[in-house]
């Protein structure tokens, strides 16, 4: 269940990442279209605020809201790095945490 | 005003940031090592092996204690829990004073322990705050490099001109400043609610040492208010009750599982306000004040009532803070996230250093150099020095006088050196070299357990005993990161080389 949520946290900063444009040239194989990139703000907000309600109502506001702060220096530490040595392999760790929750 | 608030923030934040760096940076480093300051011991001391519960622990605690401290007002026990491998007894001495007793006990046999004498991982957490100076002046000092860096904090959000637009802004391959400014900022923005929680709890945890005036005018309220009642009479010693009855309530309530006893204190023995609290270990409760514990009449054994605690808000917040700060309700997995974090802050305060001395060093003069070399002993020379703990904790002999010592001994000397080696040696280099120093002793270090604890690694092995096998995995996580960043000196000194190679070639022909 946490790591759904570090899981989420992830997906919602690199949603929130793709917002610029630099970005999504470096991560994806060509240009979405612009509805999509406009679903994009609202889509990265709405995961980080799934995923702090989800480890909230896991694990008791106080200590959700201190292990998202971590899910999020964590996880977007990785997507940091990722984003600028590797690019293409950003979507990797979402894929390798889905095959461990699945 | 000619400067813009900005500009003054920046430089409140340069130098309030370089001023106590180097300490921020090793009390960071060591505060980190601190969330794993049980598993620290546990390598440390590799002989000791929990078995059985914590209450087969307690009573032999309590035979041995019967039978050491026998006359002592005070007993205070620490259990074995799964991240404690021994129990640790104090006890105080009778008579007039405050000296106390302390023995650490094998869980296994209930005899005090026949294992190497280290300080473990209490070295790092007493370091972390203390700084081995004699108190109360590293208190003072943490405290001091705490405040610093909550005002570094504040006037660094200040300057941070975008912080949400350059949330993700790391470009490596940019002009080296750029890049070290986007790491700085990433690690900074990443993390900086853990920054604001730590340096501000820690103020709140020492706030009655740093600021005593309003606990003094209080604590005079009440001596005046108390000096009515007479003075407690020395009197006939009180037999204490019987322990075993105790210790199966709290079996009783609590079980044999992750959270089962932790600690026990016994007070005022001896008389007939004698008391024993028994404490269950921590969960996942953040304030300290959360803990459960079951209080006995030490004369007659009665469970008694819990005391009823007045804690006003102020109480609730610096309990809630204070456990902030410790993490230990933090599972494994959320203890990993803290420590990375720590990791984070202390890039956070490295970046900082280094960038300070690359944005001078066009300029040159003494204080660069001076600002230089101290950056190589605390960033690069801390890592050998805690390599240096670890490296003597393995080769000293095991029956040397005074062990725990001559292991702090050796961390010392190893940061002395390493404070010396960059006056002798270019700058660059003295990075290059220590940094690869450090590595080395990192990546050396799980041979070298092989080597001399090689039975004690087996055992761990045999037993998936995850604290001995993953502090070796980490060891060698450590030297990795410092290897890499020791290639990237080495690169710079190359290119470096390469471009003063024709440069001096054609200075020479046109000398010639």
């Amino acid at each position: 269940m946490n790591l759904a949520a570090l899981l989420l946290t992830y997906a919602g900063l690199l949603a929130l990442a793709l917002t610029r444009s630099p970005y999504r040239r470096a991560v994806l194989p060509r240009e979405p279209a612009p509805t999509l990139v406009r679903l994009l703000p609202p889509c990265g907000w709405l995961l980080l605020v799934v995923s702090a309600c989800l480890l909230g109502s896991n694990l008791g506001w106080p200590l959700g809201l201190v292990t998202w702060c971590a899910d999020i220096a964590g996880g977007g530490f990785a997507l940091i790095m990722l984003l600028a040595w590797h690019p293409r392999l950003t979507p990797l760790p979402l894929a390798l945490a889905a095959g461990l929750l699945l | 005003m000619k400067e813009t608030f900005r500009q003054s923030m920046s430089w409140l934040h340069t130098w309030s940031g370089l001023l106590l760096g180097w300490v921020l940076f090793a009390i960071f480093v060591t505060g980190t090592a601190t969330y794993f300051r049980w598993e620290i011991t546990r390598w440390m001391q590799p002989e000791i092996r929990q078995t059985g519960t914590p209450y087969d622990a307690a009573r032999a605690a309590w035979q041995r204690l019967d039978s050491v401290a026998a006359d002592s007002p005070q007993w205070f026990v620490e259990l074995p829990d799964g991240r404690a491998a021994a129990t640790t007894l104090f006890w105080r001495h009778a008579g007039p004073g405050r000296r106390f007793g302390r023995e650490t006990l094998d869980s296994a046999t209930g005899r005090p322990v026949v294992a190497r004498d280290t300080r473990g991982g209490e070295f790092f957490y007493r370091f972390h705050f203390q700084l081995q100076l004699p108190h109360p002046w590293g208190r003072y000092l943490a405290g001091v490099a705490a405040m610093f860096m909550f005002v570094a904090l504040i006037s660094g959000v200040i300057t941070h001109r975008k912080m949400f637009a350059d949330f993700f802004t790391f470009r490596p391959g940019r002009a080296p400043l750029r890049a070290w400014l986007d790491f700085h900022n990433v690690t900074a923005v990443l993390a900086l609610p853990f920054y604001f929680m730590i340096s501000y709890s820690a103020l709140v945890i020492f706030m009655t040492m740093y600021m005593p005036w309003g606990g003094r005018v209080l604590a005079e309220s009440a001596s005046s208010a108390r000096a009515g009642r007479p003075a407690p009479t020395a009197s006939a010693w009180v037999a204490p009750a019987d322990f075993a009855p105790m210790l199966a309530t709290a079996q009783a309530a609590w079980g044999d599982g992750q959270r089962a006893l932790k600690r026990i204190e016994v007070a005022n023995r001896g008389t007939d306000k004698c008391t024993v609290t028994l404490t269950r270990a921590d969960g996942p409760k953040i304030s300290l004040n959360a803990r459960e514990q079951l209080r006995f009449d030490g004369v007659s054994g009665q469970l008694l009532d819990p005391p009823v605690t007045a804690a006003g808000p102020g109480t609730a917040v610096h309990d809630a803070l204070y456990g902030l700060h410790l993490a230990r309700f933090a599972g494994p997995a959320l203890r990993w996230s803290f420590f990375t974090m720590g990791l984070l802050g202390s890039a956070l305060v490295a970046t900082g250093l280094v960038m300070w001395t690359m944005k001078r060093r066009a300029r040159g003069g003494a204080g660069l150099a001076l600002v230089e070399r101290l950056n190589i002993t605390a960033i690069a020379g801390l890592p050998v020095a805690i390599a240096a703990l670890f490296w003597a904790n393995r080769l000293l002999p095991v029956d040397l006088a005074d062990r725990g010592d001559w292991e702090v001994y050796g961390f010392l000397c190893a940061w002395g050196f390493m404070l010396m080696h960059p006056l002798v040696r270019p700058v660059m280099a003295a990075w290059h070299e220590q940094l690869r120093l450090g590595a080395a002793l990192f990546l050396l270090l799980p041979l070298l357990d092989a080597l001399t604890a090689g039975p004690c690694l087996r055992a761990a092995w045999q037993h998936r005993d995850w604290a001995h096998l993953g502090f070796d995995a980490a060891m060698l996580g450590c030297g990795l990161l410092l290897h890499f960043a020791a290639n990237r000196v080495h690169r710079r000194l190359r290119l470096a080389a390469t471009a003063a190679a024709p440069a001096a070639s054609a200075g020479s022909t046109v000398h010639a």
